[in-house]
């Protein structure tokens, strides 16, 4: 895909952004009530938390209104601005929990990646301190399941 | 014709029972649907189907329009059963209010708890701690479990304050606009029987639960919209709407880099 160019408006990157952290969610809900063991299940709950506190984070920087066309390029770019691209977070009857652990641990590496874009690209800085924020904050998530899987 | 509900039947299907003594407060002539002596004589609007001497008549017409919106009427007393009131004194001032289309009237209320009625005590008690400590004495809430959630509320917020003067800036900066917010968004679409201040509470409940509060950093609507989310109800969200997404396809198209103008990145496409 080299040459190519994506040009996307900031409420819909972010729009996109809260149907992550939603999938997110809705992936540690069901993940929490399948795990095994307490400190498993407190750290799903956790993370299940924070993904709503992200997309409140998220939607009220869209409630700003701010204005912005976001360009994109190359295929590493457009591939992880491409949601079916992605990893769909997705449990199945004989997942266990270090499967669970490990799911997440994917989907929080991708997370990093594609906030880090982000961030690089506006030109705003209300989007670049929120989007490094949440960069962070999934960096930290990623440490959190790395030491949660080391200890099983 | 549909008649004024007697006190005496519906405490008699709950058995014997305890009164506390409420005080003033103002309650909803909505909620106002029978009475203790008059039950036999008065309409579910408190018309009265007697047929009226020249005593009754100038007794009713006492009360008109601007009377009843412009003066003030003495309170009325009442007896508040399972969410509902019952008049004792003040039958033809509840009818003049539901003529004239008043919302809301002073009363003296005494809550009757039926002693079988456990939770209904609990929640006696636990609206009158919440009242005593802070004053506030118009919240209603039908769950009345969650006055303690409430007093938690008001207890945490801007510490340092007394507790007086606290509370009232809680109900004022917090609280109202809240419950008003509510009252405008889906949640209330989806539960429209549900008082607005039982969905607040739901709200607060879900909150503490996940997140250890609500979230003070952004707008309730947010608040609401992530609450919506998560707890799989209906919401508006405009970027999702069908003609929007059509677009949002449109400027996702990829487009070949070739096609820009390197100079100035302005589209080249005719």
């Amino acid at each position: 895909m080299p040459g190519f160019v994506k040009r996307m408006l900031i409420s819909l990157v972010l729009e996109d952004a809260i149907l992550r952290e939603e999938s997110a969610y809705r992936f540690y809900e069901e993940a929490e009530k399948r795990a095994e063991g307490e400190e498993p299940r407190r750290l799903l709950k956790k993370l299940c938390a924070e993904e709503l506190r992200h997309r409140l984070k998220l939607e009220q920087l869209q409630r700003s209104g701010d204005v912005e066309q976001l360009e994109f390029s190359g295929r590493e770019e457009i591939e992880m601005l491409d949601e079916n691209k992605q990893t769909r977070p997705r449990l199945d009857a004989g997942s266990t929990t270090a499967d669970v652990l490990n799911i997440a641990l994917n989907k929080e590496k991708q997370a990093v990646s594609y906030y880090r874009l982000i961030a690089s690209r506006s030109s705003l800085r209300s989007v670049r301190d929120v989007f490094l924020m949440l960069a962070g904050e999934e960096t930290g998530h990623v440490q959190r399941v790395e030491q949660m899987l080391r200890e099983l | 014709m549909r008649k004024a509900k007697c006190f005496n039947d519906e405490i008699r299907r709950h058995g014997p029972y305890a009164t506390v003594e409420a005080g003033l407060r103002v309650i909803e002539v909505d909620r106002i649907t029978g009475s203790v002596n008059k039950c036999q004589e008065l309409d579910h609007r408190f018309r009265s189907q007697r047929r009226r001497d020249r005593l009754e008549t100038w007794r009713r017409g006492r009360f008109d329009e601007h009377s009843m919106h412009f003066h003030t009427i003495p309170p009325i007393d009442v007896y508040l059963l399972d969410g509902e009131y019952y008049v004792i004194d003040g039958n033809r001032r509840v009818g003049a209010a539901k003529k004239f289309g008043l919302e809301f009237m002073d009363a003296n209320v005494v809550e009757c708890v039926p002693h079988g009625d456990e939770d209904a005590r609990r929640g006696v008690v636990s609206r009158r701690r919440f009242e005593q400590q802070t004053g506030l004495k118009n919240i209603r809430l039908d769950q009345t479990s969650g006055y303690a959630e409430l007093l938690q509320e008001v207890e945490e917020f801007s510490q340092g304050d007394p507790m007086g003067e606290r509370a009232g800036s809680w109900y004022t900066g917090t609280f109202l606009p809240r419950v008003e917010v509510i009252g405008k968004s889906e949640l209330k679409n989806q539960y429209p029987q549900r008082r607005q201040e039982d969905l607040y509470l739901l709200v607060v409940r879900f909150y503490r639960e996940l997140m250890g509060g609500v979230p003070s950093e952004v707008e309730f609507e947010t608040v609401l919209s992530a609450f919506l989310f998560a707890r799989r109800l209906p919401g508006r969200r405009m970027f999702r709407s069908f003609p929007l997404r059509q677009m949002y396809k449109l400027l996702r198209g990829r487009v070949p880099a070739r096609l820009l103008n390197n100079r100035d990145g302005t589209w080249k496409i005719d």
